[in-house]
């Protein structure tokens, strides 16, 4: 295969790298799921958040920001690359990294279907045609598929098909530009306008004040409700696992998106101050502006038993879906409102789904040298086979939600545990150490990478091994779905092919790789 | 530590049921706290971004880098 030679991609400013770290990080998971935590473990849930959030959150990015521009100086910007690099060309390293791409490409099989939700909503808010609460269930149910498989083929232009076309097209637009004038100049227009919505809502959510129909319900009662704390949770192991998964999933963890990112990097660039910066970008959008306006309103419009119907706690995508459409039905200005929350999450989603695409786009260039055309157009073939099953598996969102627990879930607790051991053995503390403090305008704590050796494994195969026990050994359900669903079986046949994909791909790679290095050798005697 | 935990969990208990919703004292310290301390690190972080002086070309094409195997090979 020869080899099209192609320019090479970079950042274009500072701001850029940060705003495109944070649009990655920040998505559905701020606005909908932070707040469903927090209502269900009220202010205890900080706690565990907080503690995920230093000893987890921060030392894993600071490892992947790391990684990623260790790697980008030799020329490698996908995980397999990056990780050779590290690993001193060794092919096992790369193998080791097969996760890099397969995550990334499979949760935005079903992310990029969610993102045309939001759309599909906002789109709906700002011609009125959202339907009454009275229909909102239903409405959902057919607007999403969920009632049965296959429906959404029925009638493709009035239900969310017709939005994910638009979604697919524009993210794909935007990756076919390329870093700078594609997923930078995306995010620097995408994030401030989102939190410019987000405030527009928290300031008029904080001038609600008290609900003259219903004087037992205020903005204080709903601040209560989420924030009054709940200190027996604190001693269940599930406060310290949601908070977990809510750090790796809200902070882009774990996901091979970083090391891409920041792979694009100059070796003496700062990353220490650029990721915290991104981090707390993402921390302030989840915690000040996520979790201050879904529930406190929520409670004011609706009461305090919407949030405790089993329909609406626990789900995400009931609380945004379902209960929140009755909010704004209530509210005043609500198609306003309505469209400025739902284009705000739709803006949180295009970022977060566009950083998803770039890691594998980076692998097919430079694992099998093809061009931004071609890479692109695998790379759909792929997302749109894998789009098909979870827009056609919709009933009880069987195939999204099998993704969601063992690649969004599960996949991205193994590829953060490689991640962490890949730095702090293969590349070393030292050598780590120094990666972080090459460039760097803050100086950070000289413990950092040891936590990232030591305390990250630790914490994240206790989380794990927490998940297995309670999800698959004392629970039979999900390994009963594997055996007893057909939509399961083929959402996991999906995941299987989409590895030995990758594997195959990585085996090609690294042929290439070697004959490159032998090459240079050669030229070199 | 499990006995605080429950004489902690009992109090919340008796002032949720006392004041239904209403935000409790505790619950507003960790209200203050939470958003203070994310307003405080994004306010530090975004502060230092702007103020710290940084190259004018800060950000270069990957063109520019010359990985390790080229200069031991220029060597």
């Amino acid at each position: 295969m020869s080899e099209i030679q192609r320019p090479k991609e970079s950042w274009g400013t500072r701001v850029g790298v940060i705003l495109a770290v944070t649009g990655s990080a920040v998505g559905l998971g701020n606005f909908l799921r932070f707040p469903g935590l927090l209502a269900e473990y009220g202010g205890t849930f900080m706690i565990p958040y907080i503690i995920a959030f230093l000893i987890l959150g921060l030392p894993i990015a600071f490892s992947e920001w790391a990684l990623g521009r260790f790697g980008g100086r030799y020329g490698y910007n996908s995980t397999p690359g990056v990780f050779r690099a590290v690993g001193k060309r060794s092919h096992l390293a790369s193998y080791l990294a097969t996760l890099g791409p397969v995550i990334p490409i499979l949760i935005y099989t079903f992310y990029v279907f969610i993102e045309a939700w939001c759309l599909g909503y906002a789109w709906k808010y700002a011609f009125g045609t959202m339907p009454n609460p009275d229909g909102i269930k239903d409405f959902f149910a057919s607007f999403t598929g969920a009632s049965e498989n296959g429906i959404l083929f029925q009638d493709p232009l009035n239900n969310a098909l017709i939005f994910l076309a638009v979604c697919f097209v524009l993210n794909f637009f935007l990756i076919y530009r390329g870093l700078s004038k594609g997923i930078e100049l995306f995010c620097k227009i995408a994030m401030p306008t989102l939190v410019l919505c987000a405030v527009i809502i928290l300031i008029r959510v904080l001038s609600l004040g008290s609900n003259p129909d219903f004087p037992d319900r205020s903005l204080i009662d709903g601040l209560g409700y989420m924030w009054n704390p709940k200190w027996d949770l604190l001693l269940s192991g599930d406060i310290w696992l949601d908070a977990a998964g809510q750090i790796f999933f809200s902070l882009s963890v774990g996901f091979g998106i970083i090391i891409t990112y920041s792979s694009y990097l100059k070796p003496n660039d700062d990353i220490s101050l650029s990721a915290i910066t991104a981090a707390a970008g993402n921390g302030f959008t989840e915690v000040v502006l996520g979790g201050m306006i879904v529930v406190p309103s929520a409670i004011y419009f609706l009461g305090p038993e919407t949030m405790s119907d089993p329909a609406v706690n626990g789900s995400s995508f009931n609380l945004g879906f379902v209960a929140l459409p009755a909010v704004f039905d209530a509210m005043p200005w609500g198609n306003f409102f309505g469209f400025l929350f739902f284009f705000l999450l739709f803006l949180a989603a295009a970022t977060s789904s566009i950083s998803m695409l770039q890691p594998a786009i980076a692998f097919l260039e430079e694992a099998l040298g093809l061009g931004r055309r071609a890479s692109c157009a695998i790379l759909g073939f792929i997302t749109i086979s894998g789009t098909f099953i979870v827009i056609y598996f919709t009933q009880d969102f069987a195939a999204l939600a099998t993704l969601d627990t063992w690649i969004a879930t599960v996949g991205i607790y193994i590829l953060a545990t490689i991640q962490v051991l890949m730095f702090g053995f293969v590349l070393g503390i030292r050598k780590g150490q120094e990666e972080i403090d090459r460039g760097a305008e803050i100086r950070l704590p000289r413990i950092i990478p040891y936590i990232v050796t030591i305390v990250c494994p630790v914490y994240l195969i206790t989380v794990f091994g927490y998940w297995v026990v309670t999800n698959l050994i004392l629970d039979d359900s999900i390994t009963n779905q594997i055996k007893n669903s057909l939509p399961v079986q083929i959402t996991i046949g999906m995941i299987l092919l989409t590895i030995i994909f990758i594997i195959l791909v990585i085996s090609e790679a690294v042929r290439r790789w070697d004959r490159k290095d032998k090459s240079l050798k050669g030229a070199e005697l | 530590m499990s006995t605080l935990i429950t004489s902690l969990a009992q109090a919340t208990e008796n002032a949720a049921k006392a004041e239904a919703f209403t935000i409790s004292p505790i619950g507003l310290v960790i209200m203050i706290l939470a958003i203070g301390g994310m307003c405080s690190l994004l306010g530090w972080c975004v502060y230092k971004v702007v103020t710290v002086p940084h190259p004018e070309e800060h950000l270069h094409t990957q063109a520019d880098i010359t990985p390790p195997d080229e200069i031991e090979e220029r060597q």
